[in-house]
Parts: C-alpha cells; sequence; structure tokens
C-alpha cells in the first residue's frame, strides 16, 4: 500500500479579498449562489 | 488573482479535478493498493475513501466540493465517500506515518518514472504539487525525504500521477 498527497492544491473558499470583486459577483448571480458564501471552486473558472 | 498571497498557485481547480480522476480510475485504486489525499494551500486535507467515483463533469465535480466544504463529509449508505479535515501537510504525515516521503519537482534530484517506481519501499508517500506554476513552500519541502526530478522540464500533476502509478502497477500486478 502506498500514499499520494497531492499538495498545496488550489481548493479553496474564495478569498475574502476577492469576495466582492463585480466577477465573482455577477458570476455567483448567473449560478444563483450567495457570493459572499459560496465555494470557490468557482474562482477558477472567473480567473482563468 | 493579483495582489493575493501565492497567486499563481492558486486558482485552478479544475487541475484537481484531472489529477483525482487519474488516481481513481486505475486498477490500483480499484483494488484498494493506494491511499489518496489532497492537501490544499490553506491547509486543509481531503479524505477519499474507497472506491469513490468522482464525477467526469467538471462542473458535477465543482458542486460536489462545494457541498464537501459545506458538509464536511460526503456519504453514501454509510460510507464516508469524502471527508475534509482542518490538518496541515504535516499532521497528515504524522497521521499515515511513511516509511519514506517522496515529492516530485524539477528542483529534484535527476531519475526516471521507472527507477522510481522499482524502488518504491513499502508504505511510502508520493507528494505530487496541485498547482500550475512555482514550487513547494518551504513547510512542504521540509516534510520530504526525497525529491526527485523526472524531467528538466515541468510536467502537468495528472502527468506525473498516471505515469508512476502505472509504473508502480507494472511492479505489483504484472
Amino acid at each position: 500500500m502506498i500514499s499520494l498527497i497531492i499538495a498545496e492544491s488550489a481548493l479553496e473558499l474564495v478569498p475574502k479579498k476577492l469576495r466582492n470583486h463585480p466577477s465573482v459577483v455577477s458570476h455567483a448571480k448567473k449560478l444563483q449562489k450567495n457570493h459572499l458564501k459560496f465555494y470557490s471552486t468557482i474562482l477558477g473558472i472567473l480567473l482563468q | 488573482m493579483k495582489g493575493i498571497e501565492d497567486e499563481f498557485k492558486r486558482g485552478r481547480p479544475d487541475l484537481i479535478h484531472l489529477c483525482i480522476l487519474e488516481a481513481t480510475t486505475i486498477p490500483l485504486y480499484k483494488k484498494n493498493e493506494i491511499k489518496i489525499f489532497i492537501h490544499t494551500i490553506d491547509d486543509k486535507v481531503i479524505y477519499l475513501g474507497e472506491n469513490v467515483n468522482i464525477p467526469k463533469s467538471y462542473h458535477r465535480f465543482e458542486g460536489l466540493v462545494e457541498k464537501l466544504f459545506l458538509e464536511k463529509t460526503i456519504k453514501s449508505n454509510e460510507n464516508i465517500l469524502l471527508e475534509i479535515k482542518e490538518n496541515s501537510l504535516s499532521d497528515l504525515l504524522d497521521e499515515i506515518n511513511p516509511s519514506q516521503v517522496i515529492g516530485f519537482s524539477t528542483q529534484g534530484k535527476e531519475s526516471s518514472f521507472e527507477n522510481v517506481a522499482s524502488n518504491l519501499p513499502e508504505n511510502c508517500c508520493l507528494v505530487i504539487g496541485g498547482f500550475q506554476k512555482g514550487h513547494y513552500s518551504e513547510n512542504v519541502l521540509n516534510q520530504m525525504d526525497q525529491l526527485v526530478s523526472i524531467k528538466d522540464s515541468s510536467l502537468e500533476a495528472h502527468v506525473v500521477i498516471g505515469r508512476i502509478l502505472y509504473e508502480y502497477e507494472k511492479t505489483i500486478f504484472m
């Protein structure tokens, strides 16, 4: 048996600094999510 | 992402989706010969249970991760499929207590997939960076017993996972 760790992965909450960014807010609206609470895999889509 | 810490290592959860798919759709995982953990940049650890089928669609994966962050566990018939805990990499390594920790980085000692796979000791731990650019932080580097480089140019994380696990499979199944 071996273990695999994918380290320092970018799965995280939307950083506080970005939560009110217009693109985060508008994308959250589009997906009908609360931009203050929703979690941030969305961050990746926004910023690619 | 400008102005936030480690900006080059953040904002690409799709890379992790590819990595998890690569690691969970192979015989090694189906036969419970590997345990998979995802350590996040803000020091949380996602534990993958046995025989978890991760959604192939990125949007469904995104929904699953959102649910995981909210509810902390994803269960099916009382079996825990995914669980997230506030753990650093060091806490995780203390918990799994591997015989050796081997990291993959362009800054490591040159080797090949075949060579690394054929010399893996029992109960060792492979560490692969889940970020698009840059190198491990000092905290992570300090946890490694060995750092190996497969090529002088960098390879994508899911490619490294696919190839090293295939080479390892060959040593135990073939």
